[in-house]
């Protein structure tokens, strides 16, 4: 317990100045450096939140890592036009560089070049052809869209996955703009959630040649497009795909939306963005595994292992970080498995009251070991969207009886303690009136002869 | 020389010659020390020594109770109560014992000396076996007999701490005590008996070939009307004591009064106190009213004991035989129904040129010596002679309970061989007073023998001049030179008849018989240092120029293992190699040559045989880190995994049907092929993967020959996707291989592993919906 108050104050400390968890150090990568002024917003939302920014065109040689080590944190593409990685990069690095714990936010839009759509075709995620865009007749805007019907305002209430933990609705002031190029998604791909899908009258089409009439049906359409998916990737480095450059700029922070027929709002994409970002450069709903400890009823320390059906208490202290501070974490459904080969038991943890000194959610259970000898895992696996992945694993073994923790003598065996003993006395009995109970043993012969 | 000094010599001479047998048998031991170094042997002697250590490290009741979570993981293994104790309580003991007297030796020698040390004390009990038998000469050829036989010494040469290696004495010394019990009707011997029982129960699971040769001494005996004070006694002794006793050693429990294997010893002493009694009774009442109710008696017990023994069979509380049981019946049993018994070489039937191997001369001099035991038919030559029947019978069934052959064979071959001698050598006055009518027959003849010895040397093969021979050559023996003082008058009229022919043919028999001691040396020897010294850990071989290649790749990959992994790595290999990772890599492993849970094992074997998909979800549910397997590809070993590959897959068909079957391993021609012929299943199968992965680039453009299969391997070899190369050893012999975390992106080890050679994926199939 007190290791974990030692930690939580330490991370303390270091979220004075930092707020991601895992750094700071940022590398943007532009398809010229002149598109540097179309995202100043974002620029200046970032180095609000203490990010260092590394600005490079795709002509810039840049490394990821040094010697095995990272050499940034987070990486973001803004350049769809990307026909060659720079010189010292390739998908291999990059995918290197998430293995490492590396982010990546990667924007794409019609003009989407091969690299990228073949990186993203690693994590599952399919951008439709080159220059298709996502059209919409019914739900453009009035005022971007209007040309081409390729500008799409998206209300976020029934067009956005409700997963609070990447981009909690309550929190955009409006609809979101989109402007660029649809992908799919492998459902299959259990690390994969699309955030953000097109309504159903969208399309995804050449945007190029309008006029020409379409003699085939678009590849996606409806809600099969996805505008925005997130990946965590099982070591928890995550990645967010966003079909299109222009959802980060400026105009389109500052736009005001307006489907025909509607009434003009107040653009969601600043707010969107800022969550997105938060959740991808691991800003929030980053979880922790404090302290585990386990024992027996009414002892303190863990033993080296168990004995079968031992009464015994599990404990895991979970802590959840946001706005630069970690936090106890709160939830219902965090369940201890005890696994050995199958799991054996199955139990929802109980969380402890928290107080205004907490600074971990501590979940709790005591049960009966299983009447089966083995090594066990003691398992939370504790997985879901948005949230860090906890799978913590303590491995104890349960054995059976020692021999002196048998009965040492049963009821049932009675019969054959009497029976023991009264030989036992027999025997003691015969022997005396044998040797001296003046038994005459040439009686006997003489009668025989 | 008088008697009294010549029995003054013997009673020197016996002790020295004894202990010069005790040198000769620990000695003759020696030989993988004197090569190779001090270390363990095998596979089962390093459980025992890591259990030994166990048992001196921490103490007797730690080791009682030891759960081992290392092995058989992640089911854990009841040491304590799935293991026969008696062997390494016995080197702990002796470790305890010389550590008090500041003997500060390593627990390590004081196992890889054991089996040597026993030797000595086995060649001892034979001598006391066969002077029972016989007299103490035979006794003490007997004990140079099991002393060097290569029968015996191929289960204890120093460094194969195992079982056997005690159990043989205890097996020796119990029949001695038993048949000195049966001969003395003494309580104290069949006390004894019992206790030495105990100790073999506790060292061997052969101990249950004494709880039935016993009993069927006994039953024997009483069916030749032998039934005598002296055997109630000591059965009912040994058999009360005795069972309770080996009722204590955990692993054997209640099998005692619950498993038919032991039934015979429990029937045999209901049916001694049944004649007991009846014997008691008869001494009371006439016998005409004795016979009916003899009659009644047997009757009723027969129906009452058939009528209780298959109740208690069906409804279980007796068990049926086991398994084991059932092969020693029939070698096919085990083929058919169990995989795994039959899987184990030293279970196979023996060829028939192995009982010369191990025994030579002793197996033609076996015979004779039954037969002389025959002659006798005492009661503890009818022990000899049952214990010879039946121990034939399972050496022929299974290779390793030669074993159990090797100690009759001994003594019997002794008594054969001592009764030449004294029938050529000695001239002592017993000889003369049996061949009494020989040699009053002989002096009839002796004209006619005289005449036809001298008129053609080469006499004609008539009966009468045969037998008259035979007969003058044993009055002969007893005109020896050496002759005592009291059959003076007779020998020296004997002598007087035939000087010069006795001599010849005596000459002739005793250089004969000596040149066969000789050659029987020399072949113990020569097998012992050829065959039997191989610590099978280090392989030796012979290099083009005669020099000799020592491989030791084994100990190179468990000490990779042991230094390069985390202390808690599950390493999965085939059971075959589980004691020695343990014992040696100290790593955790899923499977060992204690093989008590077949279905863990099919799931080794599962994952071995299937394809890497299939293969991957087993490595994962088990938590595997590494997988080993031996290769002898390279250097031409051919006890590699490929070779007992099939053994895998029955052994995994038994149990998992749907995933392995045999039949896919073999081309449509019925072989077993590795090479371009080799079947798509065999191919992707993980064991063929992890055998060949990267074999071809080691002879390059095509040159791939496997040395032992000989085939000519395909250029382009396997590729491996869940797994990566993490260790392979010098030769090759051993390859360990790490097995992959799931992919980080959620994409299947697959395509992964083709991302990193470079490999992008095309367009993929969600366009196309």
């Amino acid at each position: 317990m007190r290791a974990s108050i030692l930690l939580s104050t330490l991370a303390m400390a270091l979220v004075a100045q930092a707020t991601s968890l895992t750094g700071l150090r940022t590398l943007v990568l532009l398809d010229t450096l002149d598109d540097v002024l179309i995202y100043t917003e974002l620029w200046s939302d970032l180095e609000g939140r203490h990010f260092n920014l590394t600005l490079n065109d795709v002509s810039t040689p840049v490394s990821l890592t040094k010697y095995d080590r990272r050499l940034y944190d987070h990486l973001i593409f803004l350049a769809p036009n990307m026909k060659e990685y720079p010189k010292g990069m390739n998908a291999k690095e990059v995918i290197g560089f998430m293995a490492e714990g590396g982010n990546v936010i990667l924007a794409g839009s019609s003009e989407l070049a091969n690299p990228l759509r073949e990186l993203s075709r690693e994590f599952d995620v399919e951008f439709d052809n080159r220059y298709t865009s996502v059209l919409d007749h019914f739900n453009y805007d009035k005022e971007l869209g209007q040309a081409k019907h390729d500008t799409i305002v998206v209300d976020p209430s029934s067009h956005m996955s409700k997963i609070d933990a990447i981009v909690p609705q309550d929190k955009l002031p409006g609809p979101i703009l989109f402007r660029g190029i649809g992908h799919s998604v492998n459902p299959k791909n259990s690390l994969l959630t699309p955030i953000l899908w097109a309504p159903q009258e969208a399309y995804s089409w050449e945007s190029v040649n309008l006029d020409e009439s379409a003699d085939q049906d678009p590849l996606i359409a409806g809600k099969d497009i996805s505008l925005v998916s997130v990946m965590q990737a099982r070591n928890n480095a995550r990645i967010a795909f966003l079909g299109s450059t222009d959802m980060l700029s400026d105009a389109f922070f500052s736009a005001s939306p307006k489907k025909q027929g509607d009434k003009e709002t107040v653009s969601g994409n600043r707010k969107f963005i800022e969550e997105l970002t938060k959740w991808t450069f691991q800003e929030k709903s980053a979880l922790d595994v404090v302290a585990v400890q386990h024992h027996k009823v009414g002892e303190e320390e863990a033993p080296a292992h168990y004995r079968i059906k031992d009464n015994m208490t599990y404990t895991i202290s979970l802590a959840e970080y946001h706005e630069g501070e970690w936090h106890p974490f709160s939830a219902d459904d965090v369940q201890l498995e005890l696994i050995m080969l199958d799991p054996y038991v199955r139990k929802t943890l109980e969380q402890l009251e928290l107080n205004d000194q907490s600074t971990v959610g501590t979940f709790t259970t005591t049960l009966q070991l299983p009447d089966q000898y083995g090594v066990f895992k003691f398992m939370v696996n504790y997985k879901r969207p948005g949230l860090t992945y906890i799978e913590s694993v303590t491995t104890v073994g349960i054995h059976p009886f020692r021999h002196d923790q048998y009965p040492r003598f049963i009821s049932q065996a009675k019969p054959y303690y009497t029976s023991a003993a009264s030989m036992g006395v027999g025997l003691l009995v015969f022997s005396f009136v044998y040797l001296w109970g003046g038994l005459d043993s040439t009686v006997k012969t003489t009668k025989k002869a | 020389m008088s008697t009294e000094s010549s029995s003054t010599v013997a009673r020197v001479l016996k002790p020295t010659i004894l202990i010069l047998i005790a040198i000769v048998a620990i000695s003759s031991r020696l030989f993988s020390i004197i090569r190779f170094e001090s270390v363990i042997h095998e596979f089962d002697p390093w459980f025992n020594y890591r259990t030994t250590q166990h048992l001196v490290k921490n103490g007797f009741y730690d080791f009682w109770n030891w759960f081992d979570e290392k092995s058989w993981y992640p089911l854990g293994r009841v040491v304590g109560g799935t293991v026969y104790p008696g062997i390494m309580v016995t080197s702990a003991l002796i470790h305890n014992v010389l550590h008090f007297f500041n003997f500060p030796v390593d627990i390590r020698n004081v196992c890889v000396f054991l089996a040597p040390m026993f030797s000595g004390l086995t060649a001892f009990s034979a001598y006391l076996l066969t002077k029972e038998l016989k007299d103490s000469s035979a006794g003490l050829l007997a004990a140079a007999f099991l002393g060097v036989a290569p029968g015996y010494i191929s289960r204890s040469v120093a460094g194969s701490y195992d079982n056997e290696g005690i159990a043989i004495f205890l097996l020796v010394f119990t029949f001695y005590l038993w048949i000195k019990a049966v001969k003395t009707g003494s309580a104290f011997f069949g006390l004894l008996t019992a206790l030495f029982y105990f100790y073999m129960v506790s060292a061997w699971g052969g101990y249950v070939f004494i709880t039935n040769l016993l009993p069927l001494h006994a039953f024997t005996l009483l069916l030749m009307g032998r039934y005598s004070n002296r055997l109630y006694v000591s059965y009912s002794t040994f058999c009360a004591v005795g069972t309770l006793l080996s009722m204590q050693i955990p692993f054997v429990g209640f099998q005692p009064t619950r498993t038919s294997e032991h039934m015979a010893a429990l029937g045999v002493f209901g049916l001694l106190q049944l004649y007991a009694f009846a014997e008691l009774v008869r001494g009371y009442i006439p016998p005409k009213q004795f016979r009916a109710l003899l009659k009644g008696g047997i009757v009723a017990v027969a129906v009452i004991a058939s009528i209780g023994l298959t109740i208690l069979s069906f409804s279980g509380v007796i068990a049926p035989f086991t398994g084991r049981f059932y092969s020693l019946y029939d070698t096919g049993y085990a083929k058919i129904h169990i995989p795994i018994i039959a899987s184990v070489s030293e279970h196979q039937p023996t060829a028939w040129t192995s009982f010369f191997f191990d025994l030579q001369m002793l197996i033609f001099l076996f015979p004779a010596g039954v037969y002389l035991c025959f002659k006798e038919l005492k009661d503890e030559h009818v022990f000899i002679i049952l214990y010879s029947v039946f121990a034939s019978y399972f050496a022929g069934v299974m290779v390793r309970l030669m074993l159990t052959l090797t100690p009759v064979v001994c003594v019997s071959a002794a008594i054969a061989y001592s009764t030449l001698l004294d029938t050529y050598l000695e001239t002592s006055e017993h000889v003369l007073a049996s061949t009494k009518p020989a040699i009053a027959a002989a002096a009839t003849s002796a004209p006619v023998v005289i005449e036809a010895t001298t008129s053609d040397s080469k006499a004609t093969g008539k009966k009468t001049a045969a037998k008259a021979a035979a007969a003058a050559a044993a009055a002969a023996k007893s005109a020896d030179a050496e002759a005592k003082t009291h059959a003076k008058s007779a020998a020296s009229s004997e002598k007087k008849r035939f000087p010069i022919f006795n001599l010849d043919s005596r000459l002739l028999v005793i250089l004969q018989l000596t040149w066969f001691l000789f050659m029987f040396a020399w072949h113990c020897t020569y097998v012992t240092s050829g065959s039997y010294s191989s610590p099978s850990i280090v392989l030796a071989s012979r290099q083009q120029d005669g020099s000799q290649m020592i491989i030791d790749d084994f100990r190179e990959a468990y000490y990779w293992l042991r230094k390069n992994t985390k202390e808690d790595a599950k390493v999965m290999s085939w059971w075959d190699y589980g004691y020695q990772m343990a014992g040696m890599a100290n790593v955790t492993t899923l499977v060992d040559n204690n093989t008590w849970n077949n279905t863990h094992i099919a799931t080794v074997g599962k994952a071995m045989s299937t394809s890497e998909e299939v293969s991957y979800k087993v490595l994962r549910q088990h938590d595997v880190d590494y997988v080993l397997i031996l290769f002898g590809g390279v250097i031409g070993y051919s006890g590699d995994d490929i070779n007992k590959f099939l053994w895998m897959i029955r052994i995994a068909e038994g149990v998992y049907p749907n995933d392995v079957k045999e039949t896919n391993f073999f081309t449509p021609r019925g072989e077993y092929k590795v090479d371009h012929d080799a079947t798509k299943t065999m191919r992707e199968s993980l064991m063929y993967k992890m055998s060949y992965y990267r074999f071809a680039e080691l002879y390059g453009s095509g040159n791939a020959v496997d040395h032992v299969r000989n085939a000519r391997m395909p250029a382009e070899g396997p590729t491996l996707s869940v797994l990566e190369e993490a260790y392979t050893t010098e030769n090759w012999l051993v390859r360990i291989y790490k097995v992959k975390d799931l992919d980080i992106l959620g994409r299947d080890l697959k395509d992964s592993t083709a991302f990193d050679k470079g490999r992008v994926r095309k367009i993929s199939s969600l366009k196309k919906k």
